[in-house]
């Protein structure tokens, strides 16, 4: 199972932002007994990564959150998990964004 | 182009604005394949439809590449590039993230020196860098800050992008937009300061009043300092000073180009090829020569990373709209609009007043680049009949107005777009309402403001 996330120019600071951001991802997975890795990629651009990341792990399944979009930026303003769904080489699996574990 | 629909030009115009702003992926017919239509598509959509539809000659295209004796679309386009990979370069050494994690360590734990460090921050970023590069950097380093020292975020995010799109005006590179009107009128790097730095900084001091007055009950009086190093934010610190001092001299070279008489898009590629000669030594090839290079690499800015970040689109994105211009120009539109425009240009006050207000309005309707474009050829027309002052007048307030308008609405100017959208995958969206519920109530005030310092100076000055 791999956890991605995908920013813009990776640093020590970064990094270590993501790692604690995604920590109870990785923690929940391994509660219920599955290996997780986080893998943090660069890149300018988020859906290609997501594409190409799950191409080169040969990914079986994506499963991505999806946030509403509301109003006039969210008319004007792309979204991600439709580019995966329409690009992706396998299933995908939409989450509708939901309140983080505590 | 006897037969051909005059409307037609204003029909493909409106396309490709909306196509920029919407930028929808269609499948392409009988395959599986599909195909995202942005910025970079857009233009090269309308070019076509208008040659398809006969409604544009090959004279136009080349006119709209090539361009006239004063606009030339590639003298733009590499000035531009250029300066953008020296930027994106040394940003990618993780210098302005340091410079960040600096700001935020200076304020001590003060939140409200804290929203001044990061205003001040953006804005000095940007006087020598531009605005998009400053808010693609800023912004995740703001919203990380805010999760954990858990503060709200939209005071130091709106001063941030407020700050990027005031002070962009000061200086001839801070928007490519600067650059399309710059050029035009053939003004030097140094005169161009002397005119806007002046409204730059009235403006941006009235920002920032507004900014706290409206703010100041949101901003935390205390918060917790994340422990985090400021050195953690590089990657590499050679390549960093290196690539300050290219900056530096590039801007004072910019600065002198009218006494060496050499074009300043020359001077820019000359930095950025130097920039471009560094980075493949450092990166590349001295960093494969290093002990545990392997390891290190993990962090190591590379040049392919570097390319990405570059803004390419904007090349067919400018061209495609230059050549659309040049077709509305063709059929007669930039002439109604400069006759119109020139009759209530009546002196200098009224030239500047209307064109900063116009312009800003005009960038929410159809982005701040088209509208520049657009603007740059009516004031050039012929029809465009006003006193000498009241025109230059109308040029510089036509920077401010494609400069300032991207903070009334966040469809302004590509970056709101960019910016709107970098939160909105992070779960912290700042909705389209409050955004511009900030903005007309701020960038009102800012734009009168620099408009009047502006008509000061061309009393004094023109």
């Amino acid at each position: 199972m791999f956890v991605l996330h995908v920013v813009q120019q990776l640093s020590k600071f970064i990094e270590n932002e993501v790692r604690k951001e995604f920590s109870w991802a990785v923690e929940l997975f391994k509660k219920e007994g599955i290996t997780s890795r986080l893998e943090i990629v660069e890149s300018a651009d988020v859906k290609e990564a997501i594409i190409s990341t799950v191409k080169k792990h040969a990914c079986d399944v994506i499963v991505t959150g999806t946030i509403p979009r509301k109003g006039l930026l969210g008319y004007f303003s792309e979204s991600i998990s439709d580019y995966v769904v329409k690009k992706a080489p396998c299933t995908v699996i939409l989450v509708r964004r939901a309140p983080r574990p505590r | 182009m006897n037969g051909v629909s005059p409307l037609m030009p204003i029909l493909a115009f409106v396309l490709v604005i909306y196509l920029v702003l919407k930028r929808p992926i269609f499948r392409i017919p009988f395959t599986q394949k599909f195909i995202k239509i942005d910025y970079g598509l857009a233009p090269i959509i309308g070019v076509a439809l208008l040659v398809v539809t006969f409604s544009m000659g090959a004279s136009s295209i080349a006119n709209g590449v090539v361009g006239t004796e004063t606009i030339k679309p590639y003298a733009i386009l590499i000035l531009f590039m250029s300066l953008a990979y020296i930027c994106v370069s040394l940003d990618s050494t993780g210098f302005f993230a340091y410079l960040s994690l600096l700001a935020m360590r200076a304020a001590k734990g003060n939140g409200r020196r804290l929203f001044m460090y990061f205003f001040l921050l953006s804005s000095f970023l940007t006087l020598f860098t531009s605005n998009d590069i400053v808010i693609l950097t800023l912004t995740p380093i703001i919203y990380y800050f805010s999760k954990n020292a858990k503060v709200d975020p939209v005071p130091f995010l709106i001063a941030e992008f407020f700050a990027a799109n005031i002070w962009s005006v000061a200086l001839y590179i801070g928007n490519p937009t600067n650059i399309i009107v710059a050029q035009a009128y053939n003004l030097s790097f140094a005169e161009y300061s002397k005119w806007m730095v002046l409204p730059t900084i009235a403006a941006g001091t009235v920002c920032l009043a507004l900014l706290w007055l409206i703010f100041r009950r949101r901003i935390p009086k205390k918060f917790h300092i994340p422990a985090v190093p400021p050195e953690s934010a590089f990657r590499s610190k050679g390549g960093a000073v290196f690539g300050s001092i290219v900056l530096a001299c590039c801007l004072v070279t910019l600065s002198v180009s009218s006494l060496i008489n050499v074009p300043i898009w020359a001077i820019t590629l000359f930095f950025a090829g130097t920039m471009l000669v560094h980075d493949v030594l450092r990166y590349h090839v001295l960093a494969a020569r290093k002990p545990g290079a392997k390891k290190a690499a993990y962090y190591v800015p590379r040049v392919p990373a570097i390319s990405s970040r570059m803004p390419w689109k904007i090349v067919p994105f400018v061209l495609g709209l230059f050549i659309m211009v040049e077709s509305l120009s063709v059929y007669g539109w930039t002439d109604k609009l400069a006759s119109s425009i020139s009759i209530v240009s009546t002196n200098v006050f009224l030239a500047v007043f209307i064109m900063g207000f116009l312009s800003s309005l005009a960038s929410n309707i159809m982005n701040n680049q088209p509208m520049t474009i657009l603007f740059t050829r009516t004031l050039q027309n012929n029809l465009f009949i006003a006193p000498a002052a009241a025109t230059k007048g109308s040029m510089f307030a036509l920077i401010l107005g494609s400069n300032f308008g991207a903070n009334l609405t966040m469809i302004g100017a590509l970056a709101g777009i960019m910016w709107g959208k970098i939160l909105m995958d992070k779960g912290c969206s700042i909705s389209f309402k409050e955004f511009s519920k900030y903005g007309l109530l701020i960038m009102p005030f800012v734009i009168a403001v620099a408009c009047l310092v502006l008509v000061v100076e061309l009393m004094f000055w023109a």
